[in-house]
């Protein structure tokens, strides 16, 4: 993305996010916000949100301050966005995304190289460790790439977010999404103590229960 | 001031009247519990009692500016109304996943029935949710194919839609009545008197059963209703109905046959919501509403006296 439209993002995104989405998702689509404030003071992070539906990257950029919102990068799969170049430009130009591969096993680092970039330039990632979207409310298994990012970069924290609801409003496999009552639930950011000498496995464990715990 | 208001379709004399007592009310009502807060400290009641009092300052600003202004904002507003009670409903009744092509065709009749409201299509109004939809909802929800539990979802989905889009256009339907001559309270008299009616019952119901409640009436559905709260309830709200005679256009004796007819129906709406609720084990239908929980918490008694109260007052005066 070159730099002039990297200047009207911010506006756009505003605009878009914070004026129309975010009002609109409340009201028509019964999406509610719980604890918002949890984002306030924080520069820099990762959130990780359980995924059944196109409606959550959306919901949960909703609930962003305005000063992070062109801040946060949705890690997206390129083989689906990335179709063509219409797509691939609105995705990362709207949701400002991430595309990456999660086919090869040699693409796979390039995309934990490429999302570590980010980090080191100071952005911040919103992260679906599922991976796809899978069947409606039901957690899948997580992967381990979160994991291995706040392990090389301890100082920044993870955000847990449970979504509710998002998969009965517009499932996998249909295009019409229905108002149901759903919900954008935010935790406290969490620094894991002692990651250094953690195991990978070990930390995706401790996203995944800090995940459970906001369900229940 | 008089040539301002009589721009806008619905603040007749009455209405304003009405309406400034209860502005009046709630402001009282927050200078007290804001000063028991500061003069005996914070506590989870007074801090609860504060929230809901805030609630109401919102909803009572929104129905003054959404309903009164002009027939197309309140029509507009009270569909918005209808769709949030359905969504809070229908998401709560664990519906099939094959249920949502169904669930899709409710939400696209809302425009139409209001649509229907709004030009006074009467016979399109009252034909289109209880026989056309309840006709191709049915052949929907059996084209899908999925035949687990289909007689389940057959009978909720078509009574959810009755209870909250078929009932609340009811409220539309009321501002689209024509003129009366000599009545000067006007339509927005009408709807002031069935929402203050209906939400005054609740109110008197629970704090008479409260004071003086013993006998329960029905303790498996809901446990805090009781016969002398629903009587006391009843009492109070044809009193205050007595004194409010002035916003509708029949006599008093009818206005109380209708209050005595709202308050049962009323209460039938209040327990109705509580066995649904009971049932899926949720306390509150919704978060849209702080302090008071969904929208069909606070307007379940509403889903049934606004039906009763159109089709009374239109066998009455608008035949």
């Amino acid at each position: 993305m070159n730099d002039n439209l990297k200047l009207i993002q911010k506006p756009v995104h505003f605009l878009i996010y914070r004026i129309f989405l975010k009002n609109f998702l409340r009201i028509i689509f019964g999406v509610s916000y719980k604890n918002a404030a949890k984002f306030d003071g924080l520069e820099q992070f990762i959130i990780v949100a359980n995924h059944n539906s196109h409606l959550d990257t959306v919901s949960v950029l909703a609930a962003l301050p305005s000063s992070m919102l062109t801040k946060v990068h949705p890690v997206a799969a390129g083989d689906y966005f990335g179709k063509n170049k219409f797509t691939q430009f609105s995705t990362e130009f709207f949701v400002n995304t991430l595309l990456i591969s999660r086919n090869k096993e040699k693409e796979k680092n390039n995309a934990l190289l490429d999302m570590n970039q980010l980090l080191q330039e100071g952005q911040s990632l919103l992260i679906f460790p599922e991976g796809s979207r899978g069947e409606a409310e039901v957690l899948q298994d997580f992967k381990h790439g979160v994991s291995i990012l706040l392990k090389k970069n301890p100082t920044i924290p993870f955000i847990p977010i449970f979504l509710k609801g998002m998969g009965k409003a517009l499932p996998k496999g249909d295009p019409f999404l229905i108002p149901t009552e759903c919900q954008v639930r935010i935790g406290d950011p969490v620094w894991i103590e002692d990651i250094q000498n953690k195991e990978i496995p070990e930390i995706t464990e401790i996203i995944k229960q800090h995940i459970l715990n906001l369900q229940n | 001031m008089d040539q301002l208001l009589s721009r806008t379709d619905f603040f007749s004399r009455e209405v304003l009247f009405v309406l400034g007592g209860i502005y009046l009310l709630i402001t009282i009502l927050t200078i007290i519990f804001y000063s028991v807060k500061i003069t005996k400290g914070e506590s989870k009641l007074i801090n609860e009692l504060i929230e809901r009092t805030r609630s109401w300052w919102v909803i009572l600003l929104l129905f003054t500016f959404v309903i009164f202004i002009n027939r197309e904002i309140a029509t507009v507003g009270i569909a918005l109304l209808s769709l949030i009670a359905f969504r809070e409903l229908s998401s709560n009744l664990n519906l099939r996943a094959s249920d949502r092509r169904t669930l899709l065709w409710c939400y696209v009749a809302i425009p139409f029935q209001f649509m229907a409201a709004y030009t006074q299509y009467f016979d399109f109004f009252v034909l289109f949710i209880p026989v056309i939809m309840y006709i191709f909802l049915t052949f929907r929800t059996v084209a899908k194919g999925e035949i687990e539990n289909i007689t389940r979802s057959l009978g909720a989905i078509h009574w959810t839609i009755m209870l909250t889009v078929f009932s609340f256009s009811h409220l539309a339907y009321i501002l689209s009545l024509p003129p009366r001559e000599g009545f000067t309270a006007g339509n927005g008299g009408m709807i002031l008197f069935i929402v203050l009616i209906t939400e005054l019952n609740d109110i008197f119901q629970f704090t008479s059963g409260k004071l003086f409640g013993k006998n329960k009436i029905i303790p498996t559905v809901s446990p805090n209703k009781t016969v002398e709260g629903f009587l006391g309830g009843m009492v109070l709200t044809t009193l205050t109905a007595y004194g409010l005679r002035f916003l509708l256009p029949i006599n008093a004796d009818k206005t109380i046959i209708l209050t005595i007819l709202l308050c049962i129906v009323g209460f039938g709406g209040d327990i109705t919501l509580s066995a649904v609720k009971r049932e899926h084990k949720i306390k509150d239908m919704g978060t849209s509403i702080p302090g008071h929980g969904g929208m069909m918490d606070r307007l379940d008694s509403l889903a049934f006296t606004s039906v009763s109260f159109f089709y009374l007052i239109r066998y009455w005066c608008y035949k």
